[in-house]
């Protein structure tokens, strides 16, 4: 018989373990000259991934060093060859088409590199020894970002919130568990109502709001995710509060001002532990009847582009 | 020899079996709980370990997909993670297995070792490879996006002015492979600087403080020393150098170092920015003496020109970019003192001069 219960979520990650993991890391980046690069990120992942807990089961992130040097190579050749031409155009003073090379070929990647990052990363992230997987359309993603593009160019801007939810749900309502799926319900007049009170309201009391906009924010993401297998769900409930994110954010920015950046493996661990105690999750579900369903994935090139480029992971 | 129940995670759904598990030959074995039949048997090769609070889990394929999960009292968990750790020997867990005190320590050493080596190695081989025509042409470059954005804030070039300047540095040999090309900007501050391959960019505030035609001579050639030592290129080549540093070897995650390695290079920059100011200053000198122009020059421009700018305290002097007002003017003494020359007035450099001012 089903019963209504909660799901516990935990952090139990360290600093000072995590700062091993990225001195350790960072050695070797140094003696390889940048080469070890995939590696250092297949143990800083594994470490994150393994101290996170979702009813008291920990992640699993099984990409591995190899599969990101290659990813890595390709990434770079692409990147070497949209700068080399870049270069020789700006070198001979045709800026205007440099220009559009560099963001024409960043604008065309960026689709590209969410598309193959997300299907790399949930197919290496597994679950009770089940994987995930991101089952999105590559055509679909490109139509939907260029559409939205589009038109956040000729509306100056305003559509980029619907652009921004659009592009969430289509993400995030295509990452399955085995044979259960995420949804996403997010609706972009809300997010763009929520942004531009968060905006105004910051402007107006010099930034103090800005705590208030970002537990908003963070509700808004989280709230309007769950997961689901037929007429089963898991709800996610954000408990964080503005004075958290007030204490979160002031402390990290303190600990890397005094640590000269030092202490940035805290500000990690510390952000992972605030995000994942924050975050209620409750439901009918029995995780038990969870099978494996999603194929494995092991291209990491777009995954390493979206690494060089920083851009962010979740959307 | 372990015998124990434990659950099991085969993979192919989250529903744990209970099993019991054997640990012999570097294998883990596996059997079933209830009826002891053999499951499956996995190397400690390739297999990995964690440990969330009290609660044990061995990974058995380099996929995670496949489990043990056990509970600290299990009398599995005691060694199990030393026989893991022995069966998967790596450098990463030798390093793993220091002190985070050696390792901070290896990791400064290593760290300052590269950044002294790729700051110096890149300037010099780029100074190298980048020919007088190619610095020419960057530097030409570089004067008309300095003038567009200067343009930004309303200051315009002064056509006369930069034409008699120009004359005025005509009349010295200033470079031997540069053309020396000097811009005059209609801008009050007291500022004058070098762009590769010759272009020389003046503000009127600093000319109108300069009383003779040596202190001008003097700024000409402490301007044309930074072009032809190629101060400027070597200084846009070493943040090159620095920005490859910090995005490619120490760019972990954005992370711990990126941040560490810029507040070193902007002290270090600045340390850097003074030693080229030195020798600016020296060579300018030179310069003069060659030129046949009163070295006093230099003297007389520090005096008029930077002393009334106040200089930070002396015991924060490595945060100015720039070598104390006091210490230069001293330096121009001790330079004056032991090259002395005969009392000399350039009069082509005076009449044009007075026509500039």
């Amino acid at each position: 018989m089903k019963e209504y219960r909660s799901y516990p979520i935990a952090f139990y990650g360290k600093g000072s373990e995590y700062f091993k993991i990225q001195i350790v890391n960072t050695i070797l980046n140094i003696l390889t000259l940048g080469l070890y690069y995939p590696w250092a990120k297949e143990r800083s992942l594994k470490y994150l991934y393994s101290k996170n807990t979702f009813d008291e089961t920990p992640f699993v992130f099984s990409g591995t060093g190899k599969e990101m040097f290659k990813g890595f190579i390709k990434a770079i050749v692409i990147l070497v060859l949209l700068y080399g031409i870049f270069t020789y155009f700006a070198m001979h003073d045709h800026l205007g088409i440099a220009a559009l090379i560099i963001y024409g070929g960043i604008l065309a990647i960026t689709p590209l590199a969410i598309h193959g990052s997300y299907k790399y990363r949930m197919a290496k992230t597994s679950w009770k020894g089940i994987r995930f997987g991101y089952t999105g359309n590559r055509k679909e993603l490109i139509i939907l970002f260029f559409k939205g593009i589009f038109f956040t160019l000729i509306t100056f801007g305003i559509y980029g919130a619907w652009f921004t939810i659009h592009l969430r749900r289509y993400v995030l309502s295509n990452i399955k568990v085995g044979n259960a799926r995420f949804v996403y319900t997010g609706d972009g007049s809300d997010y763009f109502g929520l942004n531009l009170k968060g905006y105004f309201l910051s402007v107006l009391t010099l930034g103090i709001y800005s705590f208030w906009w970002q537990k908003e924010l963070f509700e808004y993401f989280i709230n309007n995710l769950r997961l689901e297998q037929d007429e089963d769900a898991v709800f996610f409930r954000s408990m964080a509060t503005a004075g958290g994110f007030a204490g979160l954010l002031i402390v990290n920015a303190l600990i890397l001002v005094f640590t000269l950046g030092l202490g940035y493996a805290w500000v990690v661990t510390r952000t992972m532990e605030f995000v994942m105690n924050n975050i209620e999750a409750s439901g009918y579900y029995s995780f038990e009847s969870l099978q494996q369903a999603q194929e494995d994935y092991s291209d990491a090139t777009a995954d390493d582009m979206a690494d060089i480029l920083d851009f962010g992971f979740v959307i | 020899m372990e015998n124990c129940t434990i659950l099991y995670f085969d993979g192919s759904s989250a529903r744990p079996s209970q099993v019991r598990v054997l640990l012999f030959n570097g294998r883990i074995h596996i059997h079933d709980g209830e009826d002891d039949h053999f499951l499956q048997s996995f190397p400690l090769k390739g297999s990995s370990y964690n440990q969330v609070g009290f609660t044990h889990y061995v990974y058995l394929d380099t996929k995670g997909l496949q489990y043990l999960e056990f509970t600290g009292e299990h009398p599995l968990a005691e060694g199990i993670a030393k026989q893991i750790s022995n069966a998967n020997p790596s450098l990463v867990q030798d390093l793993m297995r220091q002190k985070t005190v050696i390792l901070v320590t290896l990791f400064i050493l290593l760290g300052v070792g590269l950044y002294f080596f790729i700051i110096t190695l890149i300037p010099f081989i780029g100074t190298k490879v980048i020919g007088v025509q190619e610095e020419i042409r960057i530097g030409n470059q570089l004067r008309e996006m300095t003038i567009t954005q200067e343009a930004t804030f309303g200051v315009t070039i002064d056509t006369a002015g930069t034409h008699q300047l120009q004359n005025f540095a005509d009349h010295l040999k200033l470079s031997k492979r540069y053309p020396i090309r000097v811009t005059l900007l209609k801008r009050n501050e007291v500022n004058a600087y070098a762009l590769p391959g010759g272009q020389i960019v003046v503000y009127s505030g600093i000319l109108n403080k300069i009383k003779t035609p040596e202190a001008l001579a003097a700024l000409l050639a402490h301007e044309s020393t930074h072009v032809n030592e190629q101060h400027s290129l070597k200084s846009l080549l070493r943040s090159a150098a620095n920005g490859i540093i910090i995005s490619v070897i120490f760019s972990d995650a954005t992370g711990i170092s990126g941040a560490l390695v810029s507040n070193v290079e902007n002290l270090n920059g600045l340390r850097y920015s003074r030693m080229l100011e030195t020798e600016a200053d020296e060579k300018g000198m030179e310069l003069l003496l060659k030129n046949e122009v009163s070295v006093d020059g230099m003297r007389q421009l520090m005096k008029t020109t930077l002393q009334k700018i106040e200089d930070i305290p002396s015991s924060l002097s490595f945060l100015s970019s720039h070598p104390l007002t006091k210490e230069r003017i001293r330096n121009a003494e001790l330079f004056i003192k032991k090259h002395p020359q005969r009392p000399t007035t350039r009069e082509d450099l005076k009449i044009i001069f007075q026509e500039l001012k």
